[in-house]
């Protein structure tokens, strides 16, 4: 049986891990496909090893998913709301950095998930018990603060207040509109479904393609910027451990806000984790030195910047994994206050119907999530120095109209035809909103959070009166 | 010359070119501290340097990492006026100056917003206008998870909890169970019914979004009272025993009858059942219980089932091995009206067992007469109607609670049958079916998602002709 | 304090009324009244943060300032604009009148911002350009402008100064109390300069005081009107009229609870070095804090926020959930909240924060702080 589940554990890891570095194709679309495989061969594959197949899958997206998130995201300042990190030292020819970087914060996040095992079972199971009654106003607040902590972007030029209003909120006003559009078509799906009821298992499919995979592939289309082909290769990656010590907290405070909150993205999350931990401060500390020669105050060191964009990967890596790992992780701490375990995620919801844990599997996860991301991490060095030197190759457009016949294919064949591809025109609209009118993309999320909210408070027949959609 | 270096976030110096150079030695700074220039504002690595570089370095200048400033801004972005920051606007927000855009950029800004909106209407729309498909609850399976569907089926067992304000049933449409919760919904239920609330035996419509688990089965949340609607209000009536066939299994019925025997036993896998025999003048029935299902019921309920009590209570009829059994559907319903002698019952056995037996053959139905007909000929107009098939598998597929036969006639015309396990175990060589078996047997017509499919209802109605 | 401490801070106190969390208790796992489960908390929560909310997305816009300085982002003018400050300065030691100056930030991509720092010397108003930096304003190496172009300064004919003289009743009994609380106040050190770089842009106020010096005040628009108690008020009673309207159970909770998130973040201001216009508009000017804290220090703000989430869980626990088995005993409530509050803070502030000096071992001088600075995008 161990033979087994290292074969299939492997087998999960190499085929996520190919997958996975197809631009635009998320860890939940490939798994819906093996699921419907799965289907088709269930008398083949024996029912123990799904849960280390679809760990071994997801652990290998959260590696390797670095790398086309690296490599082929737009870095279109014309049209672009903000340029991660990582795209910026793509510019500066140091990609390489940038994918390793990530995949050691979630090699990071590895470490962390062993270590708190005694916290989710003893501490984190209590949390769980207390809060669950009371999720629909957690996520409220979530959503309150979110929208409320988006600061305007302009500068508030003009001659009037309201000249200057309207300049400054240009963008806090698209976030608006995008979370409030994404929240309406939320709660029509979720109150009268549209897909056919025989790949309702994958109904939230064509929304999330059309929030978020088609309007970065638009952006990237229309826009003028290559990737630099020239990308270094240094012997050493330039981190040290006071860059995962600094990079921990906010990581581990993002990835348990995403694991753990229903319809919380791992950015989201991000977001709690920078307002609570906020290093900002710290690294102004370098304000209060003595002045340089010629000029008058501060004398900042460039390593701050380098330190910042170290952490900023290293944490983004551990928040990664957490959300997608840890989420799934958690269904498997089955203890008398939650007997169904804590699993939250799109995998968990995908698998409930054919797989349920049972005790002691949480170990045998554990060792899944090891393996695989010890073999993942490697594969990502390997796939990085691959992509380096085949980038010259690469028109990433060309690539791209390929993706959207492929993710076309997908939505029509597994999202429910005509209607799978209608409804995936219509988020792919509101997903270009945030992506051309610069405020966060995430705001996409509501069609998730504010449905579950709602329907968790109980409001689902006061929705479905107000829409008369009984 | 002076110089600053940067070291853990903080600058020591001034130091001599000499000093620094005595520092790259012993290793307290390497290729990439970053070292000042007095009197200059850009910090570079040391490797970097052009005083402190040998040709080495030199040649390596390419591999250290930098940043190149040109890379920084990009002028794509700017305002070719002012150069400041207009990003996808259309007009620099400094200088007003109107920022030359693609015109494909300024089409995808136009589109995004207009889609949207007109988008959501028709989403709208398109969901006003939805009727949800009915489906058997036999044909759910796991991809289904989620799906907004319609069920139409009797209630067989219906529980109200006044503290949760909340309300459970379990609905059978005959392929299957499924059990439905309304959580916090009971005052809103009670509104839109008044006095008419669905009740046992009541055949119901439920529209609803299912929830499977592999753990608990499928159930189906109703969140949204109006989604329950009453098709057929159940008329409860009183039967006797002895007039019960097969033909009543899955009926709700009243009857009057006594605890004429107990028996305990445990099975092979150490769950406990209670046997009990129900009987009345006219003939008897068994009714097992589960230990668990009694385990928690109050001790005047469990009373009520001793020996020599005479009960009214609501049963629904099953089946289990061929015989007909009782179920329990309301312990709160259950009503002792006397108490009998169950030994003089006993010693009336025999002739009892006697009459039911001649008068049950008696009784056996006049045959109807059921005509053959094809797949080709079957209208609309048949559904509800029983004929005679003679058919050929084409393929069979294995569902989670049935299997799935595409089967042809003689003249090739192609139609479904859904063969639910609790059915096909009764089959004999029902296993060995494959593709190209032949088969006949009296089926009922009956639509489904708009098609014609045929349904078998007795397990002797399908014979395997040809494996 | 930051924004999601006001948040956090504002919940934590809601959760504190024993009906407001039953209300909020979702129906699926717990008995409710009413119909469905109460979103009340986010009140508090959305109120915690209103008094800024008004300030930076609102307030701020109707400060119309007497002098604008826009920089040009291809090739800024330090020299340029330390005239136009001294000009705004000299004319109000002349006229007697408030002149207000704003600033703008130059903006040269999505995430790219010129930094900018403004020094205010008592006799000298410099500007000094420094690098390019992200929106997290941490510089990119390599990117300041050349050494020519760098800095800008203006000698001036009237004196400024950070701390005014003139001073209300309500600031003589803040002092008063600060005084009671950390001792007299330290003599003024050289004042911070002000840095310039994301977002919005920031405005300084000149007022002429008796003894002839101008006094500059940071963000004059800041905590003003919005930080009353007063207005707080005022803006809970739509929610008790909605709530009533609404026909909700306990509807007059709704307003208290919105007030109370309102009121957390007033009082946790007054900690901080600018206080707030407490009873505007009965008493209009602004007064100064306790200075217990740095509004923007991330060590009190991380503990605040980490002590509100325990309460929060703490108070669900009590009042709801009851499925803490430490919080059957009355004693047991001592040991929750010692193990989970009180000892966790303790070794966060003194180990987490000895590793933190020694890493960041800033060798720090005593430099002055202007009214607030440091507060602009984050409290």
């Amino acid at each position: 049986m161990p033979l087994v589940i290292i074969l299939y554990v492997l087998l999960g890891t190499v085929v996520a891990g190919l997958l996975c570095l197809i631009p635009s194709l998320h860890i939940y679309n490939v798994a819906g496909i093996v699921l419907l495989i799965w289907f088709k061969v269930r008398d083949v594959i024996p029912y123990y090893v799904i849960a280390p197949l679809f760990m071994s899958m997801i652990v290998a997206y959260s590696f390797l998913n670095n790398i086309p998130m690296t490599f082929f995201a737009a870095a279109d300042e014309s049209a672009g709301a903000s340029i991660l990190p990582s795209v910026d030292m793509v510019k500066n020819g140091k990609g390489r950095d940038a994918s390793i970087l990530s995949g050691l914060g979630s090699l990071a996040g590895i470490i962390i998930l062993i270590i708190f095992t005694p916290f989710f079972y003893f501490i984190w199971t209590y949390v769980t018990a207390v809060i669950s009654p009371h999720l629909h106003w957690l996520l409220g607040i979530i959503m309150v603060f979110y929208i409320m902590s988006e600061w305007p972007k302009g500068a508030g030029r003009g001659k009037t207040p309201w000249e200057k209003f309207k300049d400054s909120w240009r963008n806090v006003f698209a976030g608006m509109v995008t979370f409030t559009l994404s929240a309406i078509v939320g709660l029509i799906v979720t109150t009268k479904p549209l897909t056919p009821p025989e790949l309702s298992y994958q109904s939230i499919m064509p929304i999330f393609l059309g929030f978020f995979a088609f309007p970065s592939i638009i952006q990237t289309l229309i826009s003028d910027s290559k990737i630099p082909h020239k990308q270094y290769k240094s012997k050493y990656i330039n981190a040290g451990y006071s860059d995962f010590g600094v990079a921990a907290l906010p990581g581990i405070i993002g990835g348990l806000i995403a694991s753990y909150m229903p319809a919380v993205t791992a950015g989201i999350g991000a977001i709690f984790a920078s307002h609570m931990t906020n290093h900002r401060n710290l690294q102004q500390a370098s304000f209060e030195k003595p002045t340089q020669p010629g000029t008058v105050v501060k004398l900042y060191t460039p390593e701050i910047y380098y330190q910042q964009e170290r952490v900023f990967l290293i944490g983004g890596g551990v928040t990664k994994l957490l959300y997608y790992v840890g989420a799934f992780l958690l269904l498997f701490v089955l203890t008398d206050l939650t007997p169904n375990g804590m699993g939250r995620g799109g995998l968990n919801v995908l698998l409930k119907p054919v797989f349920s844990p049972e005790k002691g599997d949480y170990f045998i996860m554990l060792a899944t999530i090891i393996f695989s991301g010890s073999i993942s991490m490697l594969a990502l060095i390997w796939f990085t120095d691959i992509t380096i030197k085949l980038l010259p190759k690469i028109n990433i457009k060309k690539i791209y109209i390929v993706i959207i016949f492929v993710l076309l294919l997908i939505v029509y064949f597994m999202g429910g035809g005509l209607t799978g591809i209608f409804i995936a025109a219509v988020t792919t609209c509101i997903g270009c909103i945030p992506v051309f009118y610069n405020c966060r993309r995430s705001h996409c999320m509501a069609v998730l959070l504010v449905p579950i909210a709602l329907n968790m408070a109980g409001y689902s027949d006061a929705i479905a009166r107000i829409l008369k959609l009984i | 010359m002076n110089w600053y270096i940067s070291l853990n976030s903080n600058i020591e110096g001034p130091y001599t070119t000499e000093q620094i150079k005595e520092f790259y030695k012993t290793g307290k700074i390497n290729n990439d501290t970053y070292v000042l220039k007095e009197g200059t504002t850009d910090w570079k690595s040391f490797g970097m340097t052009p005083e402190f570089q040998t040709k080495q370095q030199n040649v390596n200048q390419q591999k250290i990492q930098n940043i190149n400033p040109s890379n920084v801004v990009d002028e794509e972005g700017l305002c070719p006026t002012c150069g400041y920051f207009a990003g996808s606007l259309l007009a620099c927000p400094r200088c007003g100056a109107s920022v030359n855009k693609k015109i494909s950029l300024v089409l995808v800004k136009k589109i995004s917003v207009i889609g949207s909106i007109i988008g959501i209407i028709l989403l709208w729309y398109a969901a006003y206008l939805k009727q949800p498909i009915t489906v058997n609850i036999g044909d759910i399976d796991e991809k289904m998870n989620g799906a907004f569907v319609r069920i139409e089926g009797k209630i067989i067992a219906y529980e109200e909890n006044k503290e949760k304000n909340s309300l459970r049933m379990k609905i059978d449409d005959g392929t299957g169970i499924i059990n439905i919760s309304a959580f916090n919904k009971l005052d809103a239920l009670k509104k839109i019914f008044k006095d008419r609330m669905p009740g046992i035996g009541d055949k119901v419509e439920i529209v609803g979004s299912i929830n499977e688990t592999q753990k608990f089965g499928i159930s189906m949340f109703l969140s949204v009272p109006e989604r329950l609607k009453i098709i057929e209000k159940f008329d409860l009536k009183e039967v006797e025993l002895g007039k019960l066939t097969r033909k009543n299994v899955g009926d709700i019925v009243k009857i009057v009858a006594v605890v004429s025997s107990y028996d305990k036993r445990t099975t092979r896998k150490g769950t406990v059942l209670h046997s009990y025999v129900l009987r009345d003048k006219t003939g008897k029935i068994g009714l097992t219980l589960f230990d668990k299902a009694i385990a928690n019921l109050p001790e005047e309920t469990k009373s009520l089932f001793n020996v020599g009590n005479k009960l009214e209570l609501i049963i629904r009829i099953g089946e289990y091995r061929g015989e007909l059994q009782a179920e329990i559907v309301d312990f709160s319903k259950i009503v002792k009206v006397g108490e009998e002698n169950v030994e003089e019952m006993k010693k009336e056995e025999g002739k009892e067992e006697e009459s039911t037996e001649k008068e049950e053959s008696k009784k056996e139905e006049p045959k109807e007469e059921i005509k053959e007909n094809t797949v080709g000929n079957l209208k609309k107009s048949d559904v509800g109607k029983t004929y005679k098939f003679k058919l050929e598998v084409i393929t069979l597929s294995k569902k989670s609670k049935g299997t799935l036969l595409k089967l042809k006639d003689e003249n090739g015309d192609e139609i479904e049958m859904m063969v639910w396990d609790s059915l096909s175990n009764r089959i004999s060589n029902f296993d060995k079916l494959k593709s190209g078996s032949q088969i006949e047997g009296k089926f009922e017509v009956s639509e489904y998602r708009n098609k014609l499919q045929l349904k078998i209802k007795e397990a002797e109605d399908l014979k395997i002709i040809k494996k | 304090m930051k924004g999601f401490t006001h948040f956090m801070s504002g919940i934590a106190a809601a959760t504190f009324i024993p009906e407001v969390v039953r209300m909020s208790t979702s129906s699926r796992l717990d008995t409710v009244e009413g119909a469905a489960s109460s979103f009340i908390i986010l009140l508090a929560g959305a109120f915690g943060i209103l008094p800024d909310t008004m300030d930076f997305k609102l307030g701020q816009f109707f400060s119309i300032a007497e002098y604008e300085i826009d920089p040009d982002p291809r090739n800024p003018d330090p020299q340029a604009m330390t005239d136009i400050f001294a000009k705004a300065v000299n004319e109000a030691g002349d006229t007697g009148k408030d002149v207000r100056v704003q600033l703008f930030p130059i903006q040269l991509g999505a995430s790219l911002w010129r930094q900018y720092n403004i020094i205010f010397e008592p006799d000298e108003v410099i500007i000094q350009f420094n690098e390019i930096v992200k929106t997290s304003q941490v510089p990119i190496p390599n990117t300041a402008p050349p050494p020519e172009r760098r800095v800008g300064r203006t000698k001036l004919r009237y004196e400024l100064k950070a701390r005014t003289n003139e001073i209300c009743w309500m600031n003589r009994a803040v002092r008063w109390l600060r005084h009671k609380i950390k001792g007299e106040d330290p003599p003024p050190g050289p004042v911070k300069p002000s840095t310039l770089d994301i977002l919005s842009g920031t405005q300084f106020a000149f007022h002429k005081e008796s003894d002839g010096k101008i006094y500059f005040n940071w963000l004059p628009w800041h905590r003003t009107w919005s930080h009353s108690y007063v207005l707080g008020f005022f803006l809970s009673i739509p929610i008790y009229i909605i709530a009533y309207l609404l026909n909700l159970h306990h509807w007059w909770l709704y307003g208290l609870v919105a007030y109370l998130g309102f009121f957390v973040h007033l009082t946790e201001d007054m900690t901080g070095h600018i206080g707030g216009a407490l009873f505007w508009p009965f008493h209009k000017p602004r007064s100064e804090g306790l200075e217990l804290f740095k509004a923007s220090d991330p060590r009190t703000n991380f503990s605040i926020d980490y002590a509100a989430m325990v309460l929060i869980i703490y108070n669900l626990d009590r009042f709801s959930t009851k499925k803490i088995p430490l919080l059957q005993t009355w004693y047991g409530h001592i040991v929750f909240l010692l193990l989970f509050l009180v000892i966790p803070l303790f070794i966060y502030f003194k180990v987490v924060a000895k590793i933190k000096e020694k890493l960041h071992s800033a060798k720090k001088i005593g430099l002055e702080e202007p009214d607030g600075t440091g507060e602009a995008f984050v409290d």
